[in-house]
């Protein structure tokens, strides 16, 4: 009955799939998040190849971290540059 | 050099193996050289699907053991010539098996079928890196619940880990009436979350129960609505342009169908 | 998986053969979850025997090995050569019957080399293999393999003679597809072979064992 009244006055939250599709969104993002250390080397050594195209980087003090908060997770990536590559640009 | 195929879905009970069954009858029905791979050692079930149940002498693990030669664990089916089945071992574990000998199998069976689908485990451990070693590409099987959907889209990602890009996405157990209601995930909704190209829809249909029970996939049914559905797949897996079931109408799902299918 | 633990059915009873270069650690964990997974396998009292040819055990290990047995209501004893009995003339006596006194469940598998006897049923998956006849007191619905090292007078006998796969000898049977015009007889059936070909018929009121 409930239901019948919720849908009377066009409350389309109530339909339960958007519940669904909004928790699974949710749980999907923190899912994704939680990957494993191997992967994070994996995407620093491909950023480090993409990079260092263009510039000489520190790769030590190089930190690539996933962080999460309530609604998003965000790619932070802190990476030192130590001097631009010129040929990168004289290629253009 | 027949294709391999790899069934699976993360959570159990979302119709893997009565997917595996209706794909592979339904390349049989074109006249293709299939053979279905039971993957799940120790909880073996495509054999009761497919009712051949009786035949099995001997199993996978008994040909990776090297008790028996592949060709005398290959039952045929009992109504189409080209159709095979290979059964899983029951009275053993996933660990019988390892990725290895799952690869030289797959490359075996590639040579002599046109098809090689595997039906996959539940779960992601052994039994899973075992189904997955030698397919060359992925069908994933989801329902529309929170739950399927959630381990459907951790699968794409250890499948993409291990280098087996673009799966394609079947929706099982498709609620018209609900999904009109608002009270079910619609096929976008799925879509867009887990963000890959869809293969097709089932609709639920009660003569899955049916035909599960006869021990004979649903695809033989001219008519039944999974069955129809699942013909879709196998024709879209061959390349053929097949529209999707249109399933939200106004008449019901029923008349819909009736006038796609102009009878 | 490497198997450094491997159970043996023979004519004279069951034999455990354990890998000469493994770890004695691991092959105490193998043995011990090969005695865990497989507790209807081992009757009680069941004396194993193990080659001393194929390891040689120091006195603790022996030790560790006889608590671990007793743990399953086992006993083992040391015999000459590991290949013992397999292809002896059969001039030992046939072993005793082996009674299980449950029903057996799809995965479960018993392997015996002489008769066996099931107080229960066999549902589907499950599998029994024995050297000798099989006589199961409730419904067989599983695979039933008599006479495994090629006797082909052995029987099957069961109450409700429904298996899935019926096998003497070398000979094997399966049920039928359509079972829908198939009429169970309330009566204990016998499986045996005959010209050549697995037939049931009405089981003899008394069993005996000979």
């Amino acid at each position: 009955m409930l239901e019948f009244i919720q849908k009377f006055f066009g409350k389309e939250a109530a339909c339960s799939k958007n519940i669904a599709k909004e928790r699974l969104r949710l749980v999907l993002v923190h899912d994704r998040a939680n990957v494993s250390p191997q992967f994070m080397e994996v995407l620093k050594d491909d950023m480090i190849k993409v990079i260092s195209n263009y510039m000489e980087i520190n790769e030590q003090e190089m930190e690539v971290n996933l962080t999460n908060t309530n609604s998003s997770v965000t790619l932070v990536a802190n990476i030192p540059v130590n001097r631009m590559k010129r040929s990168a640009f004289q290629q253009e | 050099m027949g294709e391999v195929i790899v069934i699976t879905s993360g959570k159990g009970g979302v119709g893997k193996t009565t997917t595996t069954a209706n794909l592979g009858t339904g390349f049989a029905l074109l006249g293709k050289k299939v053979v279905l791979v039971d993957a799940d050692i120790g909880l073996r079930n495509l054999d009761v699907v497919m009712g051949l149940e009786n035949r099995i002498v001997y199993d996978l693990v008994d040909v990776t053991e090297g008790n028996c030669r592949l060709k005398q664990a290959l039952i045929r089916d009992k109504r189409y010539e080209s159709l095979y089945l290979l059964p899983a071992a029951q009275t053993r574990d996933k660990n019988a098996v390892n990725p290895d000998q799952m690869k030289v199998l797959c490359s075996d069976l590639a040579e002599e079928f046109d098809y090689v689908i595997i039906d996959c485990p539940a779960g992601i451990e052994q039994g899973f890196k075992n189904a997955i070693a030698g397919a060359d590409r992925a069908i994933i099987v989801t329902t529309p619940e929170v739950s399927a959907v959630r381990d459907a889209d951790r699968i794409i990602g250890l499948l993409e880990s291990e280098g087996k890009h673009d799966p394609k996405l079947v929706v099982n157990r498709i609620r018209p009436h609900m999904v009109k209601k608002g009270d079910m995930m619609n096929i976008d909704d799925i879509i867009e979350i887990l963000a890959i190209d869809l293969l097709g829809i089932i609709p639920e249909d009660e003569y899955i129960v049916i035909s599960t029970n006869r021990g004979e996939p649903a695809v033989v049914s001219p008519v039944a609505l999974a069955s129809i559905a699942y013909k879709n797949i196998v024709r879209r897996l061959l390349g053929e342009n097949v529209p999707l079931m249109t399933i939200e109408s106004n008449e019901g799902f029923f008349y819909k169908l009736k006038k796609v299918f102009g009878f | 998986m490497q198997e450094d633990v491997i159970f043996k059915g023979s004519k004279t009873g069951l034999q455990l053969l354990l890998s000469e270069t493994a770890d004695f650690g691991n092959i105490i964990q193998q043995l011990k979850e090969k005695l865990e997974s497989a507790t209807n396998f081992f009757s009680k009292g069941c004396i194993v025997k193990v080659p001393i040819a194929n390891r040689v055990l120091t006195t603790e290990q022996q030790q560790q090995l006889t608590s671990l047995f007793a743990d399953y209501g086992l006993k083992w004893k040391e015999v000459q050569d590991p290949s013992v009995s397999d292809e002896q003339p059969a001039a030992e006596p046939t072993p005793k019957p082996m009674i299980i006194t449950k029903t057996l469940r799809g995965g479960q598998e018993i392997m015996y080399s002489g008769a066996v006897i099931i107080m229960g049923d066999v549902n589907p998956g499950a599998k029994v293999t024995a050297g000798g006849d099989i006589v199961i007191s409730g419904a067989c619905r599983g695979v039933a393999h008599a006479g495994a090292y090629g006797d082909e007078k052995a029987t099957i006998t069961a109450k409700r003679l429904i298996a899935s796969q019926l096998r003497i000898a070398d000979v094997i049977a399966r049920s039928p597809d359509n079972l829908d015009d198939f009429i169970q007889p309330d009566y204990t059936e016998t499986a045996c072979i005959k010209d050549g070909a697995v037939v049931i018929e009405p089981a003899k009121q008394q069993y005996t064992f000979n």
